[in-house]
């Protein structure tokens, strides 16, 4: 890449390139299936699949169908399919680690959507003390665990425990915000409803209306306020080592000064303090890349390919937006 | 004390101070060639202020800041002019050993003087006087400095910036002075202004950046004492004006990048200065460093690189968002001694001698600040295991020990000299 | 074009089955033909059970039963696959009566979508031609294949055939995944065709499993429409089941004065009835509610709203000491 186009980049303002990237990404996934488009089940983004007109399918709806099965149903030929998709959704995430979340899921896009409603109001964000944060990120693997026991528990006797209703099948989509928001955009109202068909349905639509409400109010005082709780989050921290797509930070380079600590939506404090991994990225990372854009010393972080750096951060862009943004602000 | 007698140790200390800046001008513009043509700005202004007495500053309220910890920002939001009142003069030092014991810090003596002798005009309209609970001296003076009159601010700080608890504390703390800055000068601190007032400082750094990465280049364009002189008028100038003069500075620095030029001897050794930090007029020790031949190419001190290098990072343009970055920017980077733990300053060190490929690292402690002289055998173990030599000096603001100095830092030089002519036979 | 798929075992079939069965058989052509998911003799006996075939997976064939034993020979099957062409079937006496197995294969996406079936069997009695016509739309789909014709109006259309004397469409029975979707409360447009054209007067009745019966006559545009009712109230709401399935019929009766013969037997009058078999399910808004959802929904954002503000307000007081509790 030539130096004149690495500078540009360099100098780019990853945040407005995020908006409108989502803004794209959200047209894809939500109203994608107009165009014909599938792009895949297995995908390891909230691409929600209640709403008809989606563009391709979130991996954990056929993830929680798929392993409803017996125990010897695992030792059968139906396993390929369970494999093939899973290794779908490992490849697919592998691609761009946890960038799925910070650029393509919808549920995050409308969260973002919501905090720049905020911002319109002039209303200042919640945020946790790291100890409230520490508790609430483990949220997240116990819902990934649930996810997948509760299916498997209607077709066998866990631990001695009468099998499950059917109407677990999918639990954790009936919790999920994206069904309930999602099919919304695609005027479909139908979700937003309370099920009395069975208790089960009675009790997991009830919280999915619980869920929605915290959701909209949370998201309105705390950025990003479902991810810190999401299943797919945590799915996907299982294999961010190995992703293509990385971010890196080079301790040496790094004053501390707290600034990409500070602008994180997700409050992540490792970004500013740790000194010694080279690969940063957290669970609750969504690598939305401000930090990135937020850090004024010269390659300290970097956005990376294998063998590549795509962005990184540069004393000149530093001062570059943050010259742009205060002119645009005047 | 008496009104006679205060007049007479004020007017003796203005004398004093305007005989001893003098002195170090003549020493600064005489004593070395090649001086940059931009340098002129600042000689002039320190000609002006420190030896003629024009100390003024325009119509804005005056608000006297103790230590590189305060906010310029709200205090430019508030409406008001910040003024570093840390002095470096040796008359103030000598006024102030009245009140502090005798092996106290010279810093905080020679300010505890200029504040007590109210030598210069704007300390008689003075609005708030800023001091944080930095180090023990400068937090005990200013009690000293409340009983002379003035009203003084006590900034807390927390005694760790390491943990979430202590930023918190310092966000408060910070919040309370913002109020307190709206009380003294009448004028809220809005969005816009603080907006303004972050762009200002902003400017200045970005343009400090450039000429530190300017200072990098081999051979060094540019003597340590005229960067010293450059970061040190930040105290008392005009923010705008002063990025301005450096603006210029920079552009004459980039010829002289250009064209290999160097006011230095070609192969002078290359120093990084660390330590207590060197107020005009008491450039002592870098004016001696530089006299002997070698060339200060960049420092880590609060009176320079800690006063200028870090910028303020919003995420979004609101006083609930501003405000604490504004605050992180003043705690989170510091590598002031006064902190628990340093190790940040260990590795700025390390990163900076090998950034600016330093030869090696003068550290100067003035007695009585026992901070830097106790950090100063960590960072000298740090830096010798990374192979970069480093020389301890203890000094004060008496002309008395330069003999002394002279001595060891020509010793320090000469060894780094042959150490450099070694390697080069080697290489051959 | 080939008109007959398998037309000679098929005639063997049917030879072997009014063999075996014209004994048992009151009269010739009695009542309306239509197919059915469940066995006929089931019905009578054990309950049909919601059974059914699978809406989301494949299958190499699909088997249904006719209502009638007693086809004349020269009955025909017309299957049509999705994309126009034409698909194979074939029938075949078994322990449940009449089997007509249609052939779905091959199992890929090509043939995804709505097969139309048709068994018309005629023959003349008192001078009559009696023509009974029995429709299926088929669904063969796989949710494995995707929902590629989710928008596809062409595909999702509910279509006719224009070589059948008396056919009828209804929609909307299936939505864009290919999954059955009337439930009780739709309202039902049905249109009457003779020959793919739109055909006025048409008597249409639609019966429900539960012998719920409406009859009314098709406009001028061939058309007509029906609200399905609710028939399904279990005792205690605990009974409940949203997955229960109800079955009706749609039937369309025509009578036309025209003159012709069928082998070597004279009519003069033709009497056509089609069936088309569909099931429903309960109404969403028999279970499901909008007032709770949403007020659930609303309250969670009040309570959420209010604790964050009043959480505020408390933040705005001085910071307030730490107290011990002397008791612990």
């Amino acid at each position: 890449m030539s130096t004149v186009k690495k500078r540009s980049i360099n100098h780019g303002d990853v945040n407005r390139f995020r908006f409108w990237f989502q803004i794209g990404a959200f047209v894809i996934l939500v109203y994608g299936g107009y165009w014909a488009l599938d792009i895949s089940t297995s995908l390891p983004t909230f691409s929600c699949v209640f709403p008809s007109s989606r563009g391709g399918t979130c991996y954990l709806y056929p993830l929680q169908h798929q392993v409803n099965m017996t125990w010897k149903q695992f030792a059968s030929p139906r396993v390929i399919g369970v494999l093939t998709a899973f290794g779908t959704f490992v490849f697919l995430f592998l691609l761009f680690n946890k960038a799925w979340c910070g650029f393509a899921c919808p549920i995050g896009t409308v969260q973002d959507w919501i905090t720049r409603l905020r911002l319109r109001m002039g209303i200042r964000p919640g945020v946790y003390t790291e100890a409230t944060f520490n508790r609430l990120k483990v949220l997240k693997y116990v819902l990934l665990v649930l996810l997948i026991l509760l299916p498997l528990g209607i077709s066998n006797s866990l631990l001695g425990l009468p099998k499950f209703s059917h109407d677990v099948a999918t639990s954790f989509c009936m919790l999920c915000p994206g069904r309930t928001i999602l099919p919304i955009f695609t005027g479909d109202f139908s979700q937003l409803t309370i099920d009395f068909s069975s208790k089960t349905m009675t009790v997991l639509t009830g919280l999915g209306m619980a869920v929605l409400g915290t959701t909209l109010v949370g998201a309105f005082y705390k950025k990003r306020f479902f991810c810190l709780f999401c299943p797919m989050s945590a799915l996907h921290y299982v294999f961010s080592k190995g992703a293509l797509l990385g971010l890196k930070k080079d301790g040496a380079k790094c004053t501390r000064c707290g600034n990409c600590y500070r602008v994180c939506d997700m409050g992540i404090r490792e970004i500013a303090d740790d000194l010694e991994r080279r690969n940063i990225v957290q669970d609750d990372c969504m690598m939305c890349f401000k930090c990135v854009a937020a850090c004024p010393e010269e390659g300290c972080l970097k956005v990376t390919v294998p063998g590549l750096t795509v962005y990184q951060s540069t004393e000149e862009g530093f001062f570059a937006r943050s010259a742009s943004r205060l002119n645009h602000e005047r | 004390m008496n009104v006679e007698r205060q007049e007479r140790v004020r007017k003796s200390a203005v004398k004093g101070l305007a005989m001893e800046s003098m002195e170090a001008l003549v020493q600064i513009r005489e004593s070395f060639d090649e001086n940059p043509k931009a340098m002129d700005y600042f000689y002039d202004l320190y000609h002006r202020t420190y030896c003629l007495g024009e100390w003024g500053n325009g119509k804005r309220p005056e608000v006297g800041t103790l230590c590189v910890q305060v906010p310029e920002e709200l205090i430019l939001a508030a409406g008001a002019f910040p003024r570093r009142l840390c002095s470096g003069s040796h008359a103030f030092d000598q006024v102030g050993s009245e009140f502090m014991p005798a092996k106290g810090c010279p810093v905080v003596k020679a300010t505890v003087g200029l504040l007590q002798s109210r030598a210069l005009p704007p300390l008689e309209e003075m609005r708030l006087v800023v001091n944080p609970t930095s180090c023990d001296q400068k937090k005990k003076a200013g009690e000293m400095i409340a009983e002379m009159g003035y009203p003084v601010y006590s900034l807390e700080i927390p005694p760790s910036r390491d943990t979430e608890e202590a930023r918190a504390y310092w966000h408060r703390s910070v919040k309370r002075l913002s109020v307190a800055l709206e009380k003294t000068t009448g004028q809220r601190i809005t969005r816009k202004r603080l907006h303004e007032a972050i762009r200002t400082t902003n400017t200045a750094r970005q343009e400090y950046r450039r000429f530190s990465k300017l200072r990098k280049a081999q051979p060094s364009p540019l003597l340590g004492k005229d960067a010293l002189l450059v970061t040190n008028a930040y105290f008392f100038d005009d923010i705008e004006s002063w990025t301005e003069a450096l603006a210029r500075l920079n552009l004459e620095l980039e010829r002289r990048v250009e064209n290999k030029l160097t006011p230095a001897q070609k192969r002078a050794p290359r120093f990084l200065l660390t330590g207590t930090p060197p107020v005009f007029p008491n450039l002592k020790v870098p004016l001696l460093i530089e006299q002997l031949g070698a060339v200060i190419v960049a420092d880590e001190v609060c009176s320079s690189n800690r006063l200028l290098y870090d910028a303020v990072t919003m995420d979004t343009p609101f006083l609930y968002d501003m405000i604490p970055a504004v605050a992180d920017r003043y705690l989170k980077p510091c590598t002031c001694p006064i902190f628990d733990r340093n190790e940040d300053r260990k590795r700025k060190l390390l990163d900076m001698a090998s950034d600016y490929q330093v030869d090696g690292v003068i550290y100067q402690a003035y007695a009585g600040c026992h901070l830097y002289e106790m950090e100063q055998q960590s960072m000298g173990r740090a830096l010798t295991e990374a192979g970069v030599p480093m020389l301890y000096l203890e000094t004060d603001y008496s002309p008395d020990d330069a003999g002394q100095l002279s001595t060891r830092v020509e010793a320090f030089v000469e060894s780094i000299r042959n150490r450099q002519r070694k390697l080069e036979g080697g290489r051959s | 074009m080939k008109r007959m798929p398998n037309a000679k075992i098929l005639r063997d079939y049917i030879f072997l089955a009014l063999f075996t069965t014209c004994l048992f058989l009151p009269a010739k052509g009695e009542g309306v033909l239509y197919i059915s998911e469940t066995p006929m003799k089931a019905a009578s006996g054990r309950s049909a059970g919601p059974g059914g075939h699978a809406e989301h997976r494949a299958s190499a064939s699909r088997s249904y039963y006719l209502s009638a034993e007693d086809l004349s020979s020269d009955s025909e099957v017309l299957v049509l696959r999705p994309d126009g062409s034409r698909g194979e079937a074939s029938m075949h006496i078994c322990g449940e009566g009449l089997m007509l197995t249609v052939d779905t294969r091959p199992m890929d996406a090509s043939s995804d979508g709505i097969f139309l079936v048709y068994v018309v069997d005629r023959h003349v009695e008192n001078e009559t031609l009696l023509v009974r016509v029995a429709k299926l739309n088929l669904l063969n789909h796989s949710c494995r294949w995707g929902h590629e014709y989710k928008f596809n109006s062409e595909r999702l259309r509910a279509k006719f055939s224009d070589e059948v004397p008396l056919d009828i469409t209804a929609s909307p029975l299936w939505d864009g995944n290919f999954h059955s979707r009337t439930m009780s409360g739709d309202v039902i447009g049905v249109q009457a065709l003779r020959y793919g054209k739109p055909l006025e007067g048409a008597k249409i009745s639609l019966s429900t499993q539960g012998g719920w019966t409406k009859t009314f006559r098709t406009d001028d545009s061939g058309t007509a429409s029906v609200q399905l009712i609710r028939d399904y109230y279990p005792a205690q709401w605990s009974e409940f089941s949203r997955d229960k399935k109800g079955t009706f019929r749609i039937l369309a009766e025509a009578e036309f004065e025209e003159m012709g013969v069928l082998g070597d037997q004279p009519y003069t009058k033709v009497r056509v009835t089609t069936s088309l078999p569909w099931k429903y399910a309960s109404s969403r808004r028999e279970y499901q509610s909008y007032a709770y959802g949403l007020s659930l929904g609303a309250t969670f954002m009040v309570v959420s709203g209010l604790g964050v503000f009043i959480y505020r307000e408390r933040r705005k007081k001085s910071y307030r000491e730490i107290q011990f509790d002397e008791h612990r």
